[in-house]
């Protein structure tokens, strides 16, 4: 039932849901404009050229960016042992963008160079939450310290980047909607830029998932069963960094994606093997992609940024899960 | 089933920080041997069992599994070798018990590859061996404490390593599934598995083990058959406790003596 639903059900949602992305703006395009834009593209004609250069573009940001959140999420609960744990939470989403904000400033950097200095912010991130953590004291099962650790960095970058920006608020007047989370600021033609990494680290985490489910057994026990257990930690950390700053320099620190989406994965899926990693795939993409479209429809012609959305309904469904939870467990 | 292997401690050393944990411990387990470790908390039963499965380096001597030093395996391999029924054992509430079990089968596959007829197999004889295919499709969150024992134990079978570490296997049991345990360990040694338990009960460690190391503040203060090694004047200097044996059934039992009415 569970592979049904991975390989025929959420496919046919997201076909669906990118679809009615295409169709849906200011401007109505019936879905057989889409398909004659895609397939006999004419420069002369507006439709296409709203489909094909802004809407494909906007669509392939919203799929790759919630796929790569939602991997992230899923790999950082599973190493964390803990399921409030995302790229949010761990500071890891803040700390790219304290840095992307400072390469802005000091070395007038735009577009997919951001990756670089947003990949050293998310690094600096979490080994900060790490070095704070241990200081707490050791890591218990839940790894709470740590959890603990990373949202005070959380909030000690975010507080950075109010900072560095009110150096010069008029250099970063653009940049305020991507700080809330927005899709649609990123140029297409940097995307090339990080999707190949990006692909690679989520072929990396379906290569290392295996081993990965070992640590939720404890360290000790995933040892002993045969996994270098610091090398699985340092390489899943490396793969949900990079994952999650390749979609925060596009979109910007959109929360809940990856705290959400591994939840209703592992419902659906299970807590192990591969289908749970195919399932953050699939839905990922299926919400950021309905999130931009609520963003662009629910007060139009105002355009809300998708990180508003995202926050909104990711918080709600956050609380649903939390108090189903509890209510199973009590069950 | 793996290759018989023994296993030699050799002037084995450990300390925690400053604290020393182990001195100079020698003993050798042989295959098809059910060596039982006692001794009284924080004598360094358990480091003993993860300096034989390599989570710990000694401070000075070494440990073989046959003639290979463990230091010098990597976790994979040292995980064909030995498994370990770790003390407090962790699993998702969510996980299934056959996923829980088929965890065991990890060192034999190799990253990218799906589960063998052989994994399924081995998985299919622990879970067997153990008595636990009814529960496969059960969820850890909905066994009972001795069910997930016995399902962890089933994972450890399936690792099917020549060496079998138990560590206090039957803490927190019902009186059944810790004489289940315990003979489900014995079969394995007789099967030709090296077998080494930490055992708090002196009753279990005469029943089952064939010879018992008693460890005395991180020495070793003597190992032997049961009768050889627990006797009473062992009892009051390792445990300060002054007991009377009693002979039953062919095998020496201590009762306190401050018991007596």
């Amino acid at each position: 039932m569970r592979k049904q639903i991975l390989a025929v059900g959420l496919p046919i949602v997201l076909v669906a849901v990118s679809l009615l992305h295409l169709t849906t703006g200011q401007a109505k395009i019936s879905p057989a404009d889409v398909v004659d834009a895609v397939l006999h593209y004419d420069p002369t004609i507006y439709q296409h050229v709203v489909i094909v250069l802004q809407r494909i573009t906007r669509l392939v940001v919203a799929l790759y960016c919630g796929a790569a959140l939602a991997v992230s999420g899923l790999l950082l609960q599973k190493v964390m042992q803990n399921i409030l744990v995302s790229p949010s939470t761990l500071g890891i989403s803040s700390g790219a963008s304290t840095f992307a904000v400072l390469a802005i400033l000091l070395f007038d950097m735009s577009g997919g160079a951001l990756f670089w200095p947003a990949l050293v912010g998310g690094l600096v991130a979490v080994g900060l939450a790490f070095f704070t953590a241990s200081l707490l004291g050791p890591m218990d099962g839940s790894k709470l310290n740590l959890v603990l650790a990373g949202s005070m960095m959380s909030i000690l970058f975010s507080s950075m980047t109010a900072f560095i920006i009110s150096l010069d608020p008029a250099a970063f007047d653009n940049l305020l909607s991507w700080l809330v989370g927005t899709i649609g600021n990123f140029d297409y033609l940097d995307l090339p830029l990080m999707v190949p990494l990006g692909l690679l680290s989520i072929v990396g985490a379906f290569i290392l998932s295996r081993a990965i489910d070992l640590l939720l057994l404890g360290d000790e026990q995933a040892a002993v069963l045969g996994a270098n257990v610091k090398l699985v930690y340092g390489a899943t950390l490396g793969i949900a960094v990079i994952l999650a700053v390749s979609a925060v320099v596009v979109v910007g620190p959109i929360g809940f994606v990856g705290l959400v989406v591994p939840h209703i994965a592992k419902i659906l899926f299970g807590e192990t093997g591969r289908l749970p990693l195919w399932g953050c795939l699939f839905i990922g993409p299926i919400v950021l992609v309905t999130a931009d479209i609520g963003a662009r429809t629910l007060a139009a012609p105002q355009m809300l940024n998708v990180g508003t959305i995202m926050g909104l309904i990711g918080g709600a469904a956050f609380l649903l899960i939390i108090m189903l939870g509890v209510k199973r467990a009590a069950l | 089933m793996a290759s018989k292997t023994d296993v030699r401690l050799s002037q084995l050393s450990f300390s925690y920080g400053r604290t020393p944990v182990l001195s100079e411990i020698s003993l050798t387990a042989s295959a098809g041997e059910f060596l039982a470790i006692v001794g009284p908390n924080g004598c360094g039963k358990s480091t003993a069992l993860k300096l034989v499965a390599g989570l710990y380096r000694p401070a000075s001597g070494a440990v073989y599994i046959g003639d290979t030093p463990v230091t010098g395996l990597s976790r994979k391999q040292l995980a064909h070798q030995v498994a370990l029924l770790t003390q407090a054992g962790t699993a998702p509430v969510n996980m299934t018990v056959r996923d829980l079990i088929g965890m065991g089968r990890f060192a034999h596959q190799s990253l990218l590859s799906r589960r063998s007829r052989e994994d399924e197999a081995k998985i299919a004889e622990a879970m067997f061996a153990m008595d636990v295919q009814s529960l496969h499709d059960r969820r850890v969150g909905e066994l009972s404490g001795g069910q997930l024992q016995r399902c962890r134990m089933a994972m450890t079978l399936a690792q099917d390593s020549s060496v079998l570490l138990l560590d206090e296997p039957t803490t927190y049991l019902d009186l059944k599934y810790q004489y289940g345990i315990l003979e489900k360990a014995r079969d394995q040694a007789r099967r030709g598995k090296t077998v080494i338990a930490v055992l708090h009960d002196f009753t279990q460690a005469a029943l089952y083990a064939d010879r018992v190391a008693v460890f005395h503040q991180g020495r070793l203060h003597g190992i032997g058959k049961p009768d050889e090694v627990l006797t009473t004047e062992t009892v009051r200097e390792v445990f300060d406790v002054a007991t009377f044996a009693v002979q039953s059934h062919g095998i020496t039992i201590h009762l306190p003596e401050q018991a007596r009415v």
